[in-house]
């Protein structure tokens, strides 16, 4: 492993008595798409703040591409990209206009920002809407140019920030999508949001938080078999006496087993072909049964799991 | 910071209420003032009379008349027409006499009894008075022909020569008006105005108070560089701003406040920056909502109009009395007053003496300004 993009130690942040981050470590390598989930409050934003100085802390460290991060840092505030989470963009400029500002902010050679500009309105698919002024722009695409401010300059490191509240699936899917592109072109990714399935569809990595801390960290993969369920099978059935149900509480990996409003649930914890084991059980059984389903361990089980509380509580 | 500065004028220029307070409000209030003012300092227009002689006059009555009728010069308030008694009264009836001077030993005013509005019920009194003053000045003249007759001579030619005992005498050579400096302080308030765009920085580049101002505060542009450029767009537009509502008030209104244009100019420059600059330190204090400071902001330059007499002509002069220093530190009353010296004073030495003021105010402002706002981590956001 090289230096991280983005290392973070130990870091507090309070609100007078409240502990927004409470010794929160990360680090994250080039290239990912570093998730950071967790419910509203859990200290995400505050945690970007903090990375992007425009907020101060307690105590820990920060430090963007191996150097410490400070609010005159601006060679390092050079190369990152953020989307905030709040739309940013002057009422009175156009859509272009607006992009190109932000931009200028970062690159001065015109003809290069003037082809940044383009490429970033291309990017986020606002082409008929160059000489539109945000107020005539739908949230969708508001939040489209809310994203080409932030990452015209191209950027290595790019943050955003709960970029698709209020958004419509088209856009969310097409911010997603981008956000995809932008990695591939090279771009490290920093993505914050309370969205568990944007976060499954998108991350590499993912650190989970809540109440200031980092609860677990890993790929998808690596936090769901943190947890004991791992296949949760529901089946449709009239009538189920206890001996069968005792009987498939003994099969291998189940832990768990209920049945109410005809409707079999069977909580498995690894191994495979858990479904297979079950129907065939059934049929064996001469047990008649209707629809079958078959679901794996969200990253909501996870946080259920680790805190006892719903992701959107 | 050329790339701030073009796209923040950009900005201001399309953003039509900073346009409206700059150039729509001074314009109105400019021309409600006209039209509420226009009365004072106009010369009043001349009394017509008809003049007939009374049936038992003499020739040496009506000489006597016609000799103090010259002596009241071209200036005077009478428009005398001589005429036979039938022809006044025609005149009269068709009011283009406001009434007749019967003239024998004594004068009498004949008037119309028809119902008289303000101006003509202040004619028939100026003539009264007339009447009045010839007949005491006629009575006294018999009397010291009676019992003094050696110095009648020295009495009449006395009568017949107006004495004044003071002159009014201007101290420069610039003509002076007093209703003017209502719109001294109209284009005062006007400069002030601009703490509107001051505000509007501040905001702009305060990442605790706005989503902007976190936006500009993590680009790698310093924030002194932003705030400066921003500055010097708002307040180039304030100025052109500002110039079409002295345009307005000169050209349309026909109110002359051009007495030495280049100063003058100056002057709204320099108001403008002070203007803008007292609102980006406004703007820089405490964390208090935007729609809050915008109110302090226009509730403060309204105060200060008031103190330097927008409202109450004699306001200035009251406070010039009582707290003068209130005068020396009140941004409107050394602008308003910068631009009464320039009509008034051959010197500059009070010209000098507000113009640096505003640049100390101004200077101020924005230390202080920057001092609140410069680069820094937010406790919170």
């Amino acid at each position: 492993m090289g230096t991280p993009i983005v290392k973070v130690e130990n870091l507090v942040k309070r609100y007078k008595e409240l502990i927004a981050l409470d010794h929160f470590n990360l680090e994250i390598e080039e290239g990912e798409i570093f998730g950071l989930l967790g419910p509203n409050g859990s200290g995400k934003t505050t945690t970007i703040n903090c990375i992007l100085s425009l907020l101060s802390f307690d105590k820990g460290v920060i430090e963007i591409f191996g150097q410490e991060m400070r609010p005159d840092s601006y060679e390092l505030k050079r190369q990152i990209g953020v989307v905030m989470q709040n739309v940013a963009v002057f009422d009175e400029l156009t859509v272009r206009e607006n992009i190109d500002y932000f931009c200028g902010l970062y690159i001065r050679d015109k003809r290069l920002r003037k082809q940044y500009v383009e490429e970033a309105v291309e990017f986020v698919k606002l082409g008929e809407f160059v000489k539109f002024y945000p107020k005539k722009l739908s949230g969708g695409l508001l939040r489209r140019l809310n994203i080409a401010c932030g990452i015209a300059h191209k950027p290595k490191l790019i943050i955003l920030d709960e970029p698709t509240v209020a958004v419509d699936p088209q856009s969310r899917n097409n911010i997603l999508e981008g956000i995809r592109k932008l990695n591939e072109q090279g771009a490290t990714v920093i993505y914050t949001s309370h969205y568990m399935e944007e976060v499954e569809q998108i991350c590499t990595r993912i650190a989970i938080m809540d109440k200031g801390r980092n609860i677990a960290l890993g790929t998808k993969d690596e936090l769901k078999q943190m947890i004991k369920k791992s296949e949760t099978i529901s089946i449709d059935i009239l009538e189920l006496k206890e001996e069968h149900m005792s009987a498939v509480r003994e099969l291998p990996h189940v832990y768990d087993v209920s049945f109410g409003e005809g409707k079999l649930t069977i909580f498995c914890s690894g191994g495979k072909h858990n479904l297979l084991r079950i129907l065939d059980y059934l049929q064996k059984q001469n047990i008649s049964f209707g629809q079958v389903h078959s679901e794996l361990p969200t990253l909501n089980d996870v946080f259920l799991e680790i805190t006892g509380k719903q992701l959107r509580d | 910071m050329l790339h701030t500065i073009k796209y923040s004028m950009r900005t201001v220029i399309r953003n039509w209420s900073a346009c409206f307070w700059l150039i729509l409000f001074p314009m109105i209030l400019g021309t409600l003032f006209k039209i509420a003012l226009s009365n004072l300092g106009v010369p009043l227009e001349r009394i017509p009379v008809a003049v007939v002689t009374a049936e038992n006059a003499g020739k040496q009555e009506i000489e006597t008349f016609r000799r103090a009728a010259d002596n009241l010069g071209e200036e005077d308030l009478l428009e005398i027409r001589y005429c036979e008694k039938e022809e006044a009264l025609e005149l009269l009836e068709k009011e283009e006499v406001e009434g007749i001077l019967t003239v024998g030993k004594r004068i009498s005013l004949s008037i119309s009894g028809k119902s008289y509005n303000d101006r003509k019920n202040m004619n028939r009194n100026i003539l009264n008075t007339f009447v009045n003053r010839y007949n005491l000045s006629a009575d006294a003249i018999a009397e010291i022909a009676v019992n003094h007759p050696e110095h009648l001579e020295d009495v009449v030619s006395g009568m017949r020569e107006e004495h004044f005992y003071n002159r009014e005498e201007s101290l420069s050579a610039t003509k002076g008006d007093n209703y003017v400096a209502y719109f001294y302080n109209l284009l005062a308030m006007t400069c002030m105005f601009c703490s509107m765009s001051g505000l509007e920085i501040s905001l702009n580049n305060q990442g605790n108070l706005t989503a902007l101002g976190a936006r500009r505060n993590i680009s790698p542009m310093p924030k002194q560089s932003s705030i400066l450029g921003e500055l010097a767009a708002y307040v180039l537009v304030n100025f052109g701003c500002i110039l079409i509502g002295f345009a307005y008030i000169n050209l349309v209104l026909r109110v002359d406040l051009t007495s030495r244009l280049p100063l003058t100019l100056l002057t709204l420059f320099v108001s403008d920056m002070t203007g803008s600059a007292f609102g980006f330190f406004l703007g820089a204090i405490g964390r208090m909502s935007e729609r809050t400071k915008n109110a302090i902001a226009a509730g403060v330059s309204l105060i200060c109009c008031f103190l330097s007499g927008l409202m109450v002509g004699t306001m200035r002069g009251f406070i010039e009395n009582r707290i003068p220093v209130l005068n020396r530190i009140n941004p409107t009353a050394l602008i308003s007053d910068s631009f009464y010296c320039l009509a008034n004073f051959d010197t500059y030495s009070r010209y000098t003496r507000n113009m640096v003021s505003l640049c100390i105010a101004t200077a101020v402002f924005l230390t202080g300004g920057f001092l609140l706002t410069r680069r820094r981590q937010y406790a919170s956001l």
